[in-house]
């Protein structure tokens, strides 16, 4: 169940630093709202895009991709990958509606664990000044 | 049909304190996917592990969700419990309920939504996990080291006396390298070929060692623990196995024309010769394009006084092909032509040399048999400039990087000229000296206070060459800020460390990459200096970076004890979470073989197509290839497009 | 037209090619379609004008497959989805002759078509014979896709949800692109169902997202898809979007330079940070 007034979020991180990172919040307690929900992907050059239009699609509010800062990617290559298919990616979101606030695309490193929950809360803050404005994309059975 | 056995542990009180772990239970038993659910304390003891594998006994579940702690944590745990229940160790899935839910979520009531949320999420995931079973890539447990210089030695010597073949490939027709063209090194002026010679010898003596000159690496297929090397040898038109080593063939050939190398360019030899006197081995080569024989069919002096009748002027290149587990690449590095620095004298000035040319002509065994003269005149020089960082730390005209020997050896140079020529005097023009190894701060000072160097900050601006055959080099003083000029009888330019000339060609045979400068580029800058993003090649030496003797030793030494622990074992294990190939989706566009950063994608035949296919041994399961793939034709055991999905959709 | 047939027929005898892709007018009905003419065939029938609207690159995998080597007639748009084929080394440059030929615009329903508006390449960039005119290159434009921008989030998916709900999943759009060509097309997967089958708002927004996505940096704006579509759904819209997109983030036009690599699979290190972020950030 989600928590009907918090804003969902779908934030997909690579294994190597951002779910580490997401993981070092939680040792130092760093607390964030309470409707992220995480994938773990092996390498941010794993994403699609299917995957953040189908998010929008299924009803979350915001979706939040983070890998390994560039140059230093376990897999050497594949968040320089990502940034591309991502950065298209967004622009096409926002040429047919979506507002640019739902998405958020970062680098957060196995170090950064209070960044990682920085970032949860201040993207749920922007969410919930756009709650009252439609859900685009999403199935009309689940839109607010 | 999935059965998933759901495990939701308390952590003690981690996870406990927040989420309440009974409603979790409660709420997701009657999943129609669970079988099973129950709650424990500590999930990761023995007692925990136990209900697993009850569980997996007595309840008849074929896939495991537990919820705990981050699978960063404990998922191997887990999978060995699974493991030892005889179910497949990757049909377990771990919810992170601690790091990412109890830990960070302040309301329980929130805490728990959550916890409940993520559980159900990892059980829908679970049930689209297939079994995977290891792979067991076979070991060839024979090393191939490319290059024959110190580095390359160093890594033969150690692999070999860890009781592993090495095959030793040298391009040219002896190994030794940078290091036996040296005269004295720096800091200790240990005579080069002094040191240096007992390493080679033992290197040809080794049983383990097989050292191959002349030859040259073509074509590498295969993966780490069975590489399929193709090796080329030259032509060298001398039998090695007849050949006594005498010199009588150098002595007699009438052509003295070939570019000597060895001397970097100071003076030519004969179209027969042994490169060096110390070489390893010591067989001579023809020259081709010299030889009058196999240009014209003239002479062939050197077949009739051969005592041994090792001349052989229909020799071929001869290619074959070898096995080996693992590949160390210690290829050196080139010492720039500084032709590009036209305000030097663009090269055109015989007096003006490179750092190199100075090391030979103070050799005893170089052109001028160690006697320093001046390479126009033959005058010995009693003033001489030596120019730092000539082609280093310098964008706008050749290399960004700083060489890091040269200040060490000019400082030697400075020192050496100074035997040499007692009552001469050197000058150094510098921007900084960088002497940071053992001893070398003290090196630099000794040359300063005891050899009277005189050291000029500042960038020589030009030379030029006056009437009476001297050098005016103009520079700075930028310390007391004045213009300078110094009349010289010789000036030595420091020139940068480069990569070698075919440098990039190697890589794109090895499947590494190079750096912007043409460097090797190793898997991680700080913490993995000798492993490369190809599993089983690894790097020692200049190739992967200008360096100095020592540290090249030392990546010799690094390098082999990577390869000897990857010999340690007779297979090595690899992670089954790689990708693979749909032929029949597949439409041979090979898109994806753009991303692939470990050269895993190769093009294959699938009837009367062309489709790709990914070498197991060579992916490392990042998935970039999966998401480029437009038709989905690439599935990531482990990280499926199903199982993605599943965690994606699953909004309760 | 009289000097491509006449240089058709050379080919044709000395055995360099042993069929043409062109357009044929049936002399029954006055219709204008893509016809293959073989060798020992008359090419009275050919012809080249505003009615030879389709592109004929989408014909060309099949026809290679059967014939040795095949000439090819190119308009600019088409030569530009050749370039792509090309790229994606879906056909190799020695199995084809391209003949190039200036266009002046092509007509759908008695009026000039959109496409032709912002045509920048009236020539094909590949052309082993060029006959006709080479209108002076334009850069195109992307007035339709400026106007899209300049009105808010809200009435931007205003416009774009009316569209899709019509959308009635026929794909004419998929098949009569050269550029989609994959052996499972994502929509028809099951497993898992990233595109639900069904033609209802939320599946079909899925579909023209992926399609644009999976076109990025690859089309050729040929404009054929948004020929054929019978909602009149405007697809080029999408699709211009992103290689507005691709253009200003990566400075490439797709369908330019034969042996570039793709846009979006090009490792660079130096993209800046800033394409990550919303106008807003």
């Amino acid at each position: 169940m989600q928590i009907e007034k918090e804003p969902k979020i779908l934030a997909i991180l690579c294994k190597w630093c951002s779910y580490a990172g997401a993981d070092l919040a939680g040792t130092s307690r760093f607390a964030y709202p309470a409707n992220v929900r995480i994938v773990q992907v092996p390498c941010s050059g794993r994403v699609d895009p299917i995957m953040i239009f189908k998010a929008f699609v299924e009803g979350y509010d915001g979706v939040m991709v983070s890998g390994c800062h560039p140059g230093d990617c376990h897999y050497t290559t594949g968040n320089y990958h990502a940034r591309r298919r991502i950065a298209v990616a967004r622009r096409l979101l926002e040429f047919v509606g979506v507002h640019p606030d739902r998405m958020h695309f970062t680098w957060i490193s196995a170090a950064e664990g209070k960044k990682f929950a920085e970032v949860c809360s201040r993207f749920t803050d922007k969410l919930k000044n756009l709650s009252g404005t439609e859900k685009t994309l999403a199935r009309k059975e689940l839109a607010t | 049909m999935a059965k998933v056995g759901v495990f939701v542990c308390h952590c003690g009180v981690n996870i406990a304190a927040k989420v309440d772990v009974k409603k979790v239970v409660d709420t997701l038993k009657d999943m129609p996917e669970v079988g099973f659910a129950q709650e424990y304390k500590f999930m990761c003891s023995s007692p925990g592990q136990e209900l697993i594998r009850k569980a997996i006994k007595d309840n008849n579940i074929n896939r495991v969700v537990v919820a705990a702690c981050s699978p960063r944590m404990h998922l191997p745990t887990f999978q060995k419990a699974l493991a030892s229940e005889g179910l497949n160790p990757y049909l377990v899935s771990m919810a992170n309920i601690r790091e990412q839910c109890s830990w960070v979520t302040d309301d329980p009531a929130e805490a728990t939504q959550k916890a409940i949320d993520l559980v159900a999420r990892q059980i829908k995931r679970v049930v689209h996990q297939d079994p995977l079973d290891e792979i067991y890539v076979p070991m060839t447990k024979t090393a191939l080291v490319i290059g024959g210089g110190i580095a390359g030695i160093q890594a033969a010597l150690d692999i070999a006396d860890g009781n592993r073949k090495v095959i030793l490939v040298e391009k040219s027709p002896s190994i030794g390298g940078r290091m036996a063209q040296l005269d004295e090194t720096f800091p200790t002026l240990d005579c080069s070929q002094c040191i240096l010679t007992p390493k080679m010898v033992e290197a040809a003596q080794h049983p383990n060692i097989e050292i191959r000159v002349n030859s040259e690496v073509k074509k590498v297929d295969g993966y780490v623990g069975n590489f399929e090397v193709t090796i080329e040898k030259k032509a060298t038109y001398v039998d090695a196995q007849k050949c006594i080593g005498c010199g009588i063939c150098q002595e007699k050939c009438p052509v003295k024309t070939v570019p000597d190398d060895f001397n970097a360019g100071l003076n030519t030899r004969a179209a027969i010769a042994i490169p060096f006197p110390q070489a390893v081995p010591a067989i001579p080569v023809i020259e081709a394009d010299y030889c009058k024989k196999l240009i014209e069919n003239k002479c062939g002096v050197c077949a009739k006084i051969c005592p041994a009748e090792a001349v052989v002027y229909d020799d071929t290149p001869k290619q074959e092909t070898v096995n080996v587990g693992a590949i160390v690449v210690a290829t050196g590095y080139r010492e720039m032509d500084p032709a590009v620095y036209t305000e030097y004298g663009g090269m055109k000035y015989p007096d003006v040399i490179t750092g190199m040319q100075f090391e030979r002509l103070i050799s005893s065994t170089g052109p001028t048999g160690g006697e320093l003269k001046r390479p126009s005149d033959g005058k010995i020089p009693k003033t001489v400039v030596f120019v730092q960082c000539v082609g280093s730390r310098d964008e706008s005209k050749a290399h960004a990087y700083c060489s890091g020997i040269c200040c060490m050896y000019t400082a030697k140079h400075t020192m050496l000229y100074k035997h040499h020529v007692p009552d001469g005097q050197a000058y150094v023009s510098y921007i900084d000296v960088r002497a940071p190894g053992k001893t070398y701060e003290e090196f630099v000072r000794r040359a300063i206070e005891e050899e009277d160097v005189r050291y000029l900050r500042g960038r020589v601006a030009k030379i030029r060459r006056l009437q009476n055959g001297q050098y005016r080099v103009y520079t700075e003083d930028t310390l007391v800020g004045r213009a300078v000029h110094i009349d010289a009888d010789m000036v030595v330019l420091a020139s940068a460390v480069e990569p070698q000339k075919d440098a990039v060609g190697l890589a794109q045979i090895l499947g590494i990459a190079c750096d912007a400068d043409g460097f090797y580029t190793e898997a991680h800058p700080k913490l993995k200096p000798i492993e490369t993003a190809s599993a089983g090649v690894f790097l020692a030496g200049a190739c992967q970076g200008p360096k100095d003797i020592p540290a090249s030793v030392q990546q010799g030494s690094a390098a082999a004890s990577k390869v000897l622990a990857l010999f340690a074992k007779d297979t090595m294990v690899k992670s089954p979470q790689i990708a693979a190939v749909d032929p029949t989706a597949c439409t041979g566009c090979l898109t994806c073989s753009y991303v692939c950063h470990y050269s895993a994608i190769e093009e294959k035949e699938f009837g009367k197509r062309r489709v790709a296919e990914i070498i197991p041994g060579k992916c490392q399961g990042c998935g970039a290839c999966v998401a480029t793939c437009k038709g989905k034709a690439i599935t990531l055991a482990g990280f499926s497009d199903d199982e993605i999905y599943e965690e994606i959709v699953s909004c309760r | 037209m009289n000097e491509m047939r006449n240089k058709i027929e050379e080919l044709f005898k000395n055995g360099e090619i042993d069929a043409v892709l062109g357009y044929r007018e049936d002399p029954a009905t006055g219709e204008v379609k893509a016809a293959v003419f073989k060798k020992d065939e008359a090419l009275d029938d050919m012809v080249f004008d505003g009615r030879c609207v389709q592109n004929l690159v989408n014909y060309l995998p099949t026809l290679v497959a059967r014939y040795r080597k095949v000439g090819i007639v190119l308009k600019g748009c088409d030569g530009r989805s050749l370039v792509t084929q090309l790229v994606e080394h879906r056909i190799n440059k020695n199995q084809i002759v391209a003949l190039g030929v200036g266009c002046e615009g092509v007509k759908l329903d008695g009026k000039e078509a959109d496409k032709c508006d912002d045509c920048a390449t009236s020539m094909s960039p590949i052309a082993d014979y060029e006959f006709g005119e080479k209108k002076h290159k334009k850069e195109p434009a992307f007035s339709k896709v400026e106007e899209i921008e300049k009105m808010s989030p809200a009435e931007r998916w205003k416009f774009f949800a009316d569209y899709f709900a019509r959308c009635e999943r026929c794909y004419a759009c998929r098949q009569i692109c050269p550029s989609c060509y994959c052996e499972i097309c994502v929509a028809d997967q099951q497993e898992p169902k990233w595109i639900e089958p069904s033609a209802k708002l939320s599946a079909n927004t899925m579909w023209h997202l992926i399609r644009a996505y999976h076109l990025a940096g690859r089309c050729a704006d040929c404009g054929e898809c948004e020929r054929v579509c019978p909602q009149e759904i405007p697809m080029r819209l999408l699709n211009n979007a992103l290689e507005k997109a691709v253009h200003e983030l990566f400075d490439v036009r797709p369908g330019t330079v034969p042996d570039e690599i793709p846009p979006l699979v090009v490792l660079s290190k130096e993209d800046p940070d800033t394409i990550l972020e919303g106008k807003n950030e």
